[in-house]
């Protein structure tokens, strides 16, 4: 049942992503609510693939603890609802359709990670270290920051694509959905601004499990330096923003640039940390 | 409280002994960003870089000079050099130079706009106000003021001020009005609060102390640092069906100081036992070389080998002694055998097969891989050999629960300055400092009103919200 949801989900998701990007480069202005439409019925069916998930994995033995963020494939799926989500409250509050080009293909993105998984979909063995009730308060809440910046990562990529089309002589009908620049430059601030006191405790929330599962709050671990890491680029982002005032295409660059270090916490770091990469097995 | 009281000590004498040029390069924008830029490039070093001491494998492969390189220029052990704790250190400095040196100032200078009387001309009284408007209403000045009052308590302002405003030829009334003032310290609390967290760190690594006790099955340790003795009295494993991961391991301490019982607790991952601050933490489990028993099995029967015991084969004038257990057998560059590491990845038994009560021979034999077994030579090196008619059905290892101790005085300091940073941003991030003044002058026949605001938001956010204001006003005399 959870895999038949989730590959229901996933055609949905493509759907949506098709018709989000046939909105963007065509007149045609009623695929922007069909295409949130798609999304939406993309999203309750993939929540109730994980609900689904969840209810059969605590039926099996020793798997009381079980959370569907567990491993690569169940992280990057849960991480494709999470961007999915904020960006329809992005929706809701701004009438961006045209934004709908730019996030929903990073959700199927995600989701396309997580169908390659290199370890596979079966329900893991959480190792011991991962059996607490930290998994279900910290890993979330990480999420939800980091949902929030591939948002602003998006918006960054549109922000770089209307500037080019203004530049350009023969702008496309995207110059023309997408936003004026200050209010899409705008907007990465405020998504930004908004995840940053997120972030902050996530990492916190992290530090509270690793006092007590490894006997220190902070050990720089590989995983544990990258999120401080990528922490210290947002930071420079409001410095910047706020303090000298920088606007535009700078700020845009520096939302790209901290999703990159988000993504390189996310996945790369999995290659260099022995306690928090799936790589390693993470906790023994 | 002590902690801040240090900093504001420390940020006082830091204006009253150094040269303001001096502290004036810490105070740039562009410093605080290299701060951050150098820290960050610095932390993700040691994230390259092996952490703690090269492996003598890993020093054979880079050779003597990359060794010595690294091994001198602290790039294996990033986050305990003196450059690195320097960064730190000076990031704590950069917050109190840039932050609180400014802050007693700017408390006043509030406190002063708040409740000093204005002597002001009307002009000046909106002087930076970030959106201002006015319009006029059919009504009478009292009753424009009874609506500003109530509209002002509707919206939570909290009156600063109303009265009549001097020097004016018509009748005016001003009225000053704020609200979430508290977002106005939310800056400074998470400014402060890194300087805690940084201390409570800093405290940490100078007073606190780390170890790790591999304790065996029903064995003991000492813990030096405070003069204990720590009895593991059981260990538990639990294994995921079907499978060799652990699911859950545990262990029951008991921890004696001067064999005076002071805890006993059964400690699991994620549930350490506290000691008078001291936490003893379920970290690791392993094997140990040693075995409580082990099944050689033959075609048709098998036999329970102790260590060290000789066991004779029925009917026959061969028997066989178990020596030695290895959790991961290898073998090194020049043949001869190494345990490997406690995780048990490679069991193996080294058996001796005696003829009539002499050695005829050495093996290891691997529990994996029972089509596999080696011969010691003379000079302790391993040979394949052909597999002999028997293999290592089981071996019980004795087992070590891996217990981390530690001791970290500045962890309730690095506790409270991480709630006060979520704090401090919560208040700086999601709530917004508005004030509003509002002028209603009787205009004769009509009433006018002008409102002028400032916000902690950015002009184009708060431009709706300051538009919903005045619209709110104005349907109060003219629903319609």
């Amino acid at each position: 049942m959870e895999e038949l949801l989730f590959h229901v989900a996933f055609y949905a998701y493509t759907i949506a992503t098709a018709l989000y990007l046939g909105y963007a480069f065509t007149k045609r202005e009623s695929l922007a609510a069909v295409a949130r439409w798609a999304l939406f019925l993309a999203l309750v069916v993939h929540v109730a693939s994980l609900g689904a998930r969840t209810i059969e994995a605590r039926r099996l033995p020793q798997h009381g603890w079980y959370v569907p963020w567990s491993n690569w494939y169940e992280s990057f799926s849960f991480f494709a609802v999470v961007i999915a989500v904020e960006y329809l409250i992005l929706q809701y509050r701004r009438h961006l359709p045209i934004l709908g080009a730019f996030v929903v293909p990073l959700v199927w993105a995600s989701l396309l990670v997580a169908i390659n998984s290199p370890f596979g979909r079966a329900i893991p063995n959480l190792p011991p270290a991962l059996q607490s009730y930290w998994m279900a308060i910290h890993v979330p809440v990480m999420f939800v920051a980091y949902g929030a910046f591939a948002n602003a990562f998006a918006i960054g990529l549109a922000y770089v694509m209307q500037e080019r089309q203004i530049k350009s002589r023969k702008p496309t009908h995207l110059a023309f959905r997408l936003p004026p620049l200050d209010e899409l430059d705008n907007l990465i601030y405020r998504v930004i601004w908004w995840a940053f006191p997120v972030l902050t405790l996530g990492i916190l929330l992290g530090a509270r499990w690793a006092y007590d599962a490894w006997g220190r709050y902070w050990g720089w671990d590989a995983k544990e330096t990258w999120a401080l890491i990528t922490w210290l680029v947002y930071l420079i982002y409001l410095h910047m923003r706020i303090v000298v005032g920088w606007r535009g295409r700078k700020t845009a660059y520096l939302s790209l640039a901290g999703f990159a270090v988000v993504l390189f916490t996310y996945i790369g770091v999995n290659y260099l940390s022995e306690l928090h990469g799936f790589l390693s097995g993470g906790g023994r | 409280m002590l902690v801040l009281a240090a900093v504001a000590l420390v940020s006082h004498v830091l204006r009253r002994t150094l040269p303001p040029r001096f502290l004036r390069p810490f105070r740039s924008v562009r410093f605080n960003i290299w701060l951050f830029v150098t820290i960050a490039v610095a932390a993700s070093i040691g994230t390259f870089f092996p952490q703690g001491t090269l492996t003598p494998e890993a020093a054979d492969r880079l050779g003597p000079f990359l060794s010595s390189i690294l091994s001198k220029s602290g790039l294996l052990n990033v986050y305990h050099t003196p450059w690195f704790a320097a960064l730190l250190g000076l990031m704590a400095f950069d917050v109190i130079a840039c932050k609180l040196d400014k802050w007693p100032r700017r408390a006043r200078a509030d406190a002063r706009l708040q409740t000093a009387s204005l002597n002001l001309g009307k002009a000046d009284v909106f002087h930076g106000a970030v959106q201002q408007a006015r319009f006029s209403v059919n009504a009478s000045c009292e009753k424009v003021s009874e609506e500003v009052m109530g509209w002002l308590a509707g919206r939570g302002f909290r009156l600063l001020e109303s009265r009549p405003l001097t020097g004016d030829k018509q009748e005016a009334r001003l009225y000053t009005a704020d609200r979430h003032r508290l977002q106005r310290w939310g800056d400074f609390i998470l400014h402060v609060s890194i300087v805690v967290v940084l201390t409570g760190g800093l405290i940490g690594a100078m007073f606190g102390f780390s170890d790790m006790l591999p304790i065996p099955e029903k064995g003991a340790a000492d813990l030096p640092q405070r003069g204990w003795r720590v009895e593991l009295e059981n260990f538990d494993i639990e294994y995921y069906r079907n499978t060799g991961e652990p699911s859950l391991y545990a262990s029951e301490v008991s921890v004696y100081d001067d064999q005076a019982l002071v805890a006993k607790q059964r400690i699991i991952v994620n549930e350490p036992l506290d000691v008078g601050g001291v936490r003893f933490y379920q970290a690791t489990w392993g094997m140990t070389q040693e075995f409580h028993s082990a099944q050689l099995r033959f075609r048709a029967s098998s036999l329970t080998l102790e260590p060290g015991r000789v066991v004779p084969f029925p009917g026959t004038s061969v028997a066989f002694r178990a020596n030695v257990f290895a959790p991961s057998l290898g073998v090194d560059d020049h043949g001869f055998p190494v345990a490997g590491s406690s995780a048990g990845g490679n069991p193996a038994l080294q058996v001796d097969v005696l003829e009539r009560g002499e050695v005829a021979g050495r093996l290891w034999l691997l529990q994996h891989h029972p089509d596999l077994a080696f011969r010691l030579d003379t000079e302790g090196r391993l040979s394949r050999m052909d597999p002999p008619p028997f293999h290592v059905a089981s071996i019980e290892p004795v087992l070590f629960s891996g217990i981390q101790v530690s001791y970290d005085p500045g962890a309730s300091v690095f506790w409270v300055g991480s709630v006060f940073l979520l704090i401090g941003l919560a208040l700086h991030f999601y709530f917004h400092y508005r004030r509003v003044r509002l002028i209603v002058t009787d205009a004769g026949s009509k009433t006018e009103v002008k409102i002028g605001a400032w916000s902690s938001r950015s002009a184009v956010d708060f431009h709706p919200e300051f538009t919903g204001w005045v619209n709110e006003l104005q349907r109060r005399f003219d629903p319609f």
